[in-house]
Order: structure tokens, then C-alpha cells, then sequence
């Protein structure tokens, strides 16, 4: 029997990026009987799919995930089964030498007098206060995930809001965003942050909204959204000025769509995927202006942990103990690689034209 | 007769031998101790610099650069020990007091020439005492000439109050300069030979402090003077070319000059005086051990030397916190863990104390006053946290003084504070002491705080730090617990008119009572200096100045 040419369905409702996939019976020729409806991938679907072919974006993503779990869930219990928390400080036991007031090395059993109980030290001790050095990374990574993701949620929220409003309206708007833009960008930074450290820094560090966040996070995370929000305001413009001009938006406009409809329906949508792979991206490097500031002294201060701080105390130390620049270093590195990777694989999946 | 005769050609010769074996022992000897002259010092610190206005310097450091560059009626000589605290006749060739002890009348040499080629009178000393007085400059060294219990120059209050700028009790005509006094005081000598009170050039500004140093706006007679002051960056001091030897022109002067580099990082600031990049810095809590096993203790590059200073946590009573409030005052006494707190600066860092009078001031006592005991301090605090909210100030420039402040953080929680109220504020170098000196500040207490013995007199501990009266100032205190009691006001004035051995008595005992029955502050500690030189400072060179609980920079040679 002949093959008959099979039919081709396009799926109508796929939306962005639809394609078009025939799936059927392996074997012979299918027959009108035994073909089964031609389904169409989303768009979803499709990025899902490139993405998951990205071995490495997937072991970033774990990594992430495990990170979070382990900053949010495994630190306190960690803390409830080690028996002390990461700020105590065991100074005149054996976590410090009295001495030369060396921290102790990893697994080194001391006298908890907070307990009157004996607790380990995993990774040793962190600095001359004898606090622990395996607590204040793991509260560590919630410091540094916090005022990351939610510094990164700021500056989207701004940058996505004002962006679109630059890009879709133009004129006056456009303007005026524009010029905030370019004074944001030209606004030395890190001379207001030691400004501002000098002044008020340790009463807004005190802001922790009734103990939710450690203190110093809603600070620095205040700072980076202020002055963090221009580059994805940019680039949402950028990307704005070039959907408005699409026949879609030309055929709402058309029907009599409103603009908070259009934005809402037709622009918001195309703004995803830029938007999940910049906020990646932008969070890697929160992660490591938190470390930097934290290091500087400026950032978050003792005795809430935090990998920045952590390393700072290390130089002291880095004949007798390196160790203790090891751990911090390399959560940073590992997260800061962890998150670019992820952002690479992302920018790939939701590229159509990506090869794989 | 023959006989004799040879006998005493015997014993000419002998006695002519041992002559000339001794000049040539005496020759050896001086050449082993002559020093080489000429090369930079650079000294290395970490944290902000100090001020460098003669009438407004005030920390130790800044008094180490004013030894090395002032000229002053008397001075305390180039030496280790007592004999370092000796007061001799320097610009001034003697004095004179009145019958009645309040007119002292001094005799200015000449020869004394300021670096810009001035000739230094008595009109120079006169400038001093009215810029220390002056209401606008507000200097640290106004209230050693205005109190009415101890010092008080005459006219010096009314221009501390800002009605005139000329002190009326001091007369500079000629060579002499006459200052009278409002009642005898004993300590007169021993005030007018802090640094507050040196030759200085009257091109100095009376109301505008001198911060940016060029090299001729804030000349000095003394051995040095300052051709560049950058703050936070680099003071540099250079011989004075007019400093030639004569009457009262004996200090030594073996450098060509010194460098201080300020706000450098504490470790990099030892490590490259261990590489000889720097000749002196402060070594690392946790470095203090291995180079003191490495080079030995007073031998050649590590040095410790007890300072007469005492560590304390002044608590602001000027505030509400701690206004009317002795029973948090006790508590915080009782609950600060003194040992743990010394133990963060290293060996040979000091040891935990009490009270006011370390060892090193007349009248002092071996006793302490408050053990720690966790259950008596939360009984006092309890009901007397007020608001619960407490400012800390502390210090940033090393991670002695960061852990430090981290201990007193957990001891305030062990007491009763909760961490979110307990606000701590880091301030760089000495800034920390002027927040504290202002009477406004918000500060309720401050960690990493001392205070040095200005002259050998318990005056300067217990008057000076905690009378009130009228010497508390809008900026510039050093009564950082802002204590004004009239009770223990007239206890402090009392003391202050005795003299002799009865006078340290009284002194040691109220030393003892204010700090028990009033605790302003909670002392923590004594002090050791310690410091490591580069291999190009000759060890036989230092001298250690007890007066300014410092290495002379003035006496130090590089080999």
C-alpha cells in the first residue's frame, strides 16, 4: 500500500516559539486508523526539553537547589543536633589556643558552657572567638542566598516595571526613566556604601523585621535594588521598543486593547525568558558584592555569619590554618559558578535557534 | 732616697698606664655606643591618624610625634625608666614661684628657633595657653588650666567660655613669661609640660585647627617638625635645620626624619616590617607569640614594655540608659568576662583589672573590685534595662579590637540585652574617642577604650576623667562617661589640695570607691606595648619614654 501523505497539524494555540512535532508509531507506514492526534510541543515544553539536554545546567540546578536546602533547613538542624549556635563564642576552651589564639583544627571536641555539655567542631573553629566554622558557612549561605535572590527580585521588579514603561510609552516617560537610568549608573556606589556604613549603617543593620532576616541582609539588599535595577531596566526597554512594534501588538492595538492589557497580555509574556536567564546571571554576582563588601567590612558584620566575613578572618590564619579560606572560597566560587552556569543554560534553552 | 725615687718613677708610670689604659677603654666604649646618624624611620599603624594641631593632638601616638617635634618650658629628658620622668629646663632656664605659689615667672632662653627660621619668645608660650583655652578651637587640654579644684590660670576660663581670646593671667614681655594663677597648685610644672603648651609659632590659626600639613604652616623648635601631615594617610616629620646643641638643646635627634603611614592593613603592616619594608608596627595578636620565640623579648626586634594606661568601658550617664542607673552600671561590671577580653590582644597584652589606677600611678592598690558573677550581675540589672536598647561603639582597626567588642556583645546578651537591641557602631583608629568626646553623642558605652597617664599625678586619672563641673565641653572630652555627681565632685576637689604621700592615699582610696560605689565605667585591663622593629633599627637606641608610654622617636638610630 502507499504511503499517503500524512497530514501535518499545527497546533494554533501553541503561542511563542510554537513548532511543529508529528509523533508516530515506529514501524510501518501509519494509516488514518492508527495514527495517533498530532501533538504539539509548548513553548515550555521545548525550552524544558533543550534545557534538560544541558547536563551541566542541570547539575548547576541541583547544586542550587541543594544549597538552598541546605542554608534554609539543614543549618538549623544542623545547629538544634551540634548543640550550639554560630555566633557562640567559646573563648578559654579548647576551640582557640590561648596562646597564640589559633582556631582549632576540624574535629576538635570542646567543653560547651553554654550546655555544660561536649560538642565537636566539624570544621574547627573560625576565627579567635572559637565560633564554628561548619555553622557560620552553612548560616553563611543563607546570608549570601538572601540578600542575593531577594536583591535579584528587587531589581527585576524595578528594572521589569520601569523598563516597560520606558519602552512601551516612550516620550516623556521614556525620558525621564532614561535620564534616572543614566544618573543611577553614574552614582559611585561604593563610596556611598562606606558613606553609608559610617553613618547609619548599624542602625538600619538592625532591621531584620522582627528577626526574619539575619542583620545587615535588608540593608544591603535595599542598597542593591536602589542602585541595581538600571541594567535591567535597559535591557527590558531594549526589548520593549522592539515588541511594540510587532503586528501582534499592532493587531490588539487594532481590536481596541487597552495598554495594560497589551502589556499585560502580549509584552510581559516575551519578557520571561530574558528576564529568568538575566536574573541568574545577576544573582552570581550578588553573591559575590555580598562576599566583597563583607570582606571589606562593610557588608554584613560580626558576628552574623557570612562567607565574606568568614574570609576576611582567614588571611590571619593562612600558614597555620589555610583550611580556613578553603570552605569559604569555595562556596563562593562553587554558588557564583553554580548560578553563571545555570544562566548559561537557560539562555541557551530558551534560544529557539540554539542548535541543540 | 735613690730607692724612693725609682718607687715613684714606678708608680708615675703605673698610675700614667692605667690613665691611658682607661681613656682608650672610655674611647672603646663610646664608639661602641655611638650612633649612626642620618636615614627615615617609617612606622606603620593601622586605623586613622591622629590630629596633629599641637593644642588638640591627644592620643598617645599623637603625643609621640609632638615629643619628637615640641619645644617646651621643661621637658622630660631622652631616657628609659625614672630618670625619663625627671623634669628639666628646656626652652626656659629657670622659674620662679611667688611666696603664695600663684605667680610663676619663666626665664626664655635664646637660641630656640622655630623650623621656619623664628625666633621662639615668651610671646609663643602665651599663644599656647590661649589657643588651649579658646572657646572656638575647643582643645583637650583646656580643662588642665581652668579647673577651678586643680589648675586655673587666671583669665583662662573666661576665654574657654568665648568671652575674649586673650587669657589675662599671662604676661609675655621680653623674656619672661608670667603666669598667675587663681590658688597654689602643685601639679602647675607637671601640666605646662604636656604638649598642649609648647612654643608655638603664632602663624598657627587661634580658632582653625591645622589638619593638611605643608611644610611651612605648622613649624615647631623642637628636634623635628612636620613638613606633611595627609590624613589617614602620612605624616612625615623632618629634622628642624635651626635645632643646633646649646643650652636646653640636648635632646638627640639621630634620624633624618620619620614616616608614619596610617590606616595600613594589620597584618601587611607586620609582614613588611618583618621584611624590613617598615622599621616598626603593631604585630598581629596571633604573630605575638611566634616572634617573641623567633627574636627573643627586649632583645632585638620584639619589644614589650608595660604603658601606664588603663582599659575601660566608659558608660555614658548622660544618656538614659545608664542616667541615674548604678545598678546596670554594677551589673555590666560584674557580667564583663575581663579575662576573656584580654586574652584576645595576645601574650604580653596586659592583664585583667578593675579599677582607675594600673600600677604604673602613684597611689595605686592591688585589689579587684569586681569578680565575674553572672547571678549577681542579672539580679542588680534586672527592672534597669529601661528601653533594653544600647549603642556599643568599637573599634575597627584590628581583629584584637573586633573580637573584643564581640565578647562584650556576649556578655551584654548573658545579661539580659537581646541582640537585636544592642546596636554596635565600628569606628576607625582613635575616631571611636572622638565620637565619645562629643557631648551630644549616642553612644552609651564604648569598648577598646583607654586612657594614658598625661603626667605622674593620680589627678590625671580621677579628676580629669570623671569630674564634671564645669570642664565638660561640647567636643573633645575625655570624661566619656559624661560622670557629674556633685558628691564625688567635692570628694575629686577635696583630693586635689592635698599634697604629699597623704594625697596619693586619698587618691587611691577614692580611685577605689568611685569605681565601686559609682561605677561610670567598667574597667577591663592594663597594657603592654608591644611592637616589632625591622632588622635596620638599632635595638641600643630605644628608648622607651614612660612619660609618653613610647619608644623616643627623637633617640632611635637605624644601623
Amino acid at each position: 500500500m502507499a504511503q499517503k501523505e500524512q497530514e501535518i497539524l499545527v497546533s494554533s494555540g501553541a503561542g511563542l516559539g510554537a513548532a511543529v512535532g508529528v509523533e508516530g508509531e515506529g514501524g510501518g507506514a501509519p494509516s488514518y486508523d492508527d495514527t495517533e492526534a498530532v501533538r504539539a510541543r509548548g513553548y515550555w515544553e521545548l525550552v524544558w526539553r533543550r534545557f534538560r539536554r544541558d547536563k551541566v545546567a542541570i547539575a548547576s540546578g541541583i547544586f542550587i537547589i541543594l544549597l538552598i536546602l541546605v542554608a534554609f533547613v539543614g543549618a538549623p538542624i544542623a545547629k538544634h543536633f551540634i548543640g550550639h549556635g554560630p555566633d557562640d563564642i567559646f573563648t578559654g576552651t579548647a576551640a582557640v589556643d590561648s596562646v597564640s589564639l589559633l582556631p582549632a583544627n576540624p574535629w576538635t571536641h570542646i567543653d560547651n558552657y553554654y550546655t555544660n555539655k561536649q560538642d565537636v567542631l566539624v570544621l574547627g573553629a573560625a576565627n579567635r572567638l572559637g565560633q564554628d566554622e561548619f555553622l557560620r558557612l552553612l548560616y553563611g549561605a543563607r546570608v549570601s542566598l538572601e540578600v542575593a535572590l531577594l536583591s535579584t527580585f528587587g531589581v527585576m521588579v524595578i528594572g521589569v516595571i520601569l523598563g516597560s514603561i520606558a519602552g512601551y510609552f516612550r516620550g516623556w516617560s521614556d525620558t525621564i526613566i532614561s535620564r534616572i537610568t543614566e544618573v543611577t549608573m553614574a552614582f559611585p556606589l561604593l563610596l556611598f556604601i562606606v558613606a553609608l556604613a559610617a553613618t547609619v549603617g548599624p542602625q538600619l543593620d538592625n532591621i531584620t523585621f522582627g528577626g526574619v532576616f539575619p542583620n545587615g541582609v535588608v540593608t544591603l539588599v535595599l542598597i542593591f535594588t536602589i542602585f541595581g535595577w538600571f541594567y535591567p531596566a535597559r535591557i527590558m526597554r531594549a526589548q520593549v521598543l522592539s515588541i511594540r512594534e510587532k503586528e501582534y501588538i499592532e493587531a490588539a492595538r487594532m481590536i481596541g486593547a487597552s495598554d495594560s492589557r497589551i502589556i499585560k497580555s502580549h509584552v510581559l509574556p516575551h519578557l520571561i525568558a530574558p528576564m529568568i536567564v538575566y536574573s541568574t546571571l545577576i544573582v552570581a554576582s550578588y553573591v559575590l558584592f555580598e562576599a566583597g563588601l563583607s570582606f571589606l567590612g562593610l557588608g554584613i558584620k560580626p558576628p552574623t555569619a557570612s562567607w565574606g566575613n568568614l574570609l576576611s578572618d582567614a588571611p590571619q590564619y593562612y600558614t597555620t590554618r589555610p583550611l580556613l579560606m578553603v570552605w569559604p572560597g569555595l562556596a563562593v566560587l562553587l554558588t557564583t559558578l553554580a548560578f553563571n552556569l545555570l544562566g548559561d543554560g537557560l539562555r541557551d534553552s530558551f534560544d529557539p535557534r540554539s542548535s541543540n | 732616697m735613690h730607692r724612693r725615687q725609682w718607687l715613684a718613677v714606678m708608680m708615675i708610670v703605673a698610675g700614667a698606664s692605667l690613665l691611658i689604659a682607661a681613656s682608650f677603654a672610655s674611647a672603646s666604649t663610646s664608639s661602641g655606643k655611638a650612633l649612626k646618624k642620618g636615614g627615615i624611620f617609617r612606622y606603620g599603624l593601622v586605623g586613622a591618624s591622629t590630629q596633629v594641631d599641637p593644642q588638640l593632638a591627644y592620643v598617645t601616638t599623637a603625643w609621640s610625634l609632638e615629643y619628637a617635634t615640641a619645644a617646651k618650658l621643661y621637658n622630660y629628658p631622652d631616657k628609659k625608666g625614672p630618670a625619663g620622668s625627671k623634669l628639666l629646663p628646656e626652652v626656659a632656664s629657670k622659674f620662679t614661684v611667688s611666696n603664695n605659689g600663684r605667680v610663676y615667672t619663666f626665664t626664655i632662653r635664646p637660641g630656640f628657633v622655630f623650623s621656619d627660621g623664628t625666633k621662639v619668645t615668651a610671646k609663643n608660650f602665651k599663644y599656647a595657653i590661649e589657643r588651649t583655652a579658646n572657646h572656638d578651637l575647643a582643645s583637650p587640654g583646656a580643662p588642665f588650666i581652668i579647673d577651678p579644684s586643680g589648675t586655673n590660670i587666671v583669665g583662662a576660663k573666661a576665654v574657654n567660655d568665648g568671652k575674649t581670646t586673650h587669657v589675662s593671667g599671662v604676661v609675655a614681655k621680653g623674656n619672661k613669661l608670667t603666669i598667675r594663677l587663681a590658688k597654689a597648685d602643685g601639679t602647675f610644672m607637671a601640666k605646662i609640660t604636656m604638649p598642649f603648651f609648647q612654643a608655638t609659632s603664632t602663624k598657627v590659626p587661634l580658632t582653625k585647627e591645622v589638619v593638611n600639613v605643608t611644610k611651612t604652616n605648622l613649624p615647631s623648635a623642637g628636634p623635628y617638625y612636620m613638613v606633611r601631615n595627609d590624613p589617614d594617610r602620612l605624616t612625615q616629620l623632618r629634622l628642624n635645620p635651626h635645632y643646633k646643641s646649646g643650652p636646653g638643646r640636648t635632646r638627640p635627634h639621630n634620624l633624618a626624619g620619620v614616616d608614619v603611614s596610617w590606616n595600613l592593613n594589620e597584618q601587611t603592616a607586620f609582614n613588611q616590617t618583618l621584611a624590613n619594608q617598615l622599621d616598626e608596627s603593631v604585630p598581629p595578636a596571633a604573630e605575638v607569640q611566634g616572634v617573641a620565640g623567633k627574636y627573643g623579648v627586649n632583645k632585638s626586634r620584639f619589644w614589650t614594655q608595660p604603658v601606664n594606661c588603663t582599659g575601660y568601658l566608659p558608660m555614658n550617664v548622660s544618656r538614659s540608659l545608664f542616667k541615674g542607673n548604678l545598678n546596670l552600671r554594677k551589673a555590666i561590671n560584674y557580667v564583663i568576662n575581663r579575662k576573656d577580653y584580654v586574652s584576645q590582644a595576645g601574650p604580653y597584652a596586659g592583664q585583667p583589672w578593675t579599677h582607675l589606677f594600673n600600677p604604673g600611678v602613684p597611689g595605686w592598690k592591688n585589689v579587684t573590685l569586681y569578680k565575674k558573677n553572672l547571678a549577681t550581675a542579672k539580679k542588680l540589672a534586672k527592672g534597669h534595662f529601661k528601653s533594653g536598647k544600647i549603642n556599643v561603639g568599637y573599634r575597627t582597626n584590628s581583629a584584637s579590637n573586633i573580637a573584643q567588642s564581640q565578647i562584650v556583645r556576649r556578655d551584654l546578651i548573658s545579661l539580659g540585652f537581646k541582640p537585636g537591641d544592642i546596636t554596635m557602631k565600628g569606628f576607625s583608629g582613635a575616631d571611636l574617642y572622638d565620637a565619645m568626646g562629643h557631648r551630644n553623642t549616642d553612644l552609651d558605652m564604648g569598648t577598646n577604650m583607654g586612657w594614658c597617664s598625661d603626667y605622674p599625678d593620680p589627678y590625671d586619672w580621677v579628676n580629669i576623667l570623671l569630674h564634671g563641673g564645669s570642664s565638660i565641653q561640647a567636643e573633645n572630652n575625655v570624661n566619656y562617661s559624661y560622670f557629674n555627681d556633685p558628691k564625688w565632685n567635692k570628694k575629686m576637689e577635696s583630693a586635689a589640695r592635698l599634697v604629699g604621700p597623704n594625697r596619693l592615699k586619698v587618691y587611691g582610696q577614692l580611685d577605689l570607691d568611685v569605681m565601686s560605689q559609682a561605677a561610670p565605667m567598667a574597667v577591663e585591663r592594663t597594657y603592654n606595648n608591644r611592637y616589632i622593629f625591622s632588622n635596620k633599627v638599632n635595638p641600643q637606641s630605644l628608648v622607651y619614654q614612660g612619660i609618653y608610654q613610647d619608644f623616643d622617636w627623637a633617640a632611635i638610630a637605624l644601623k
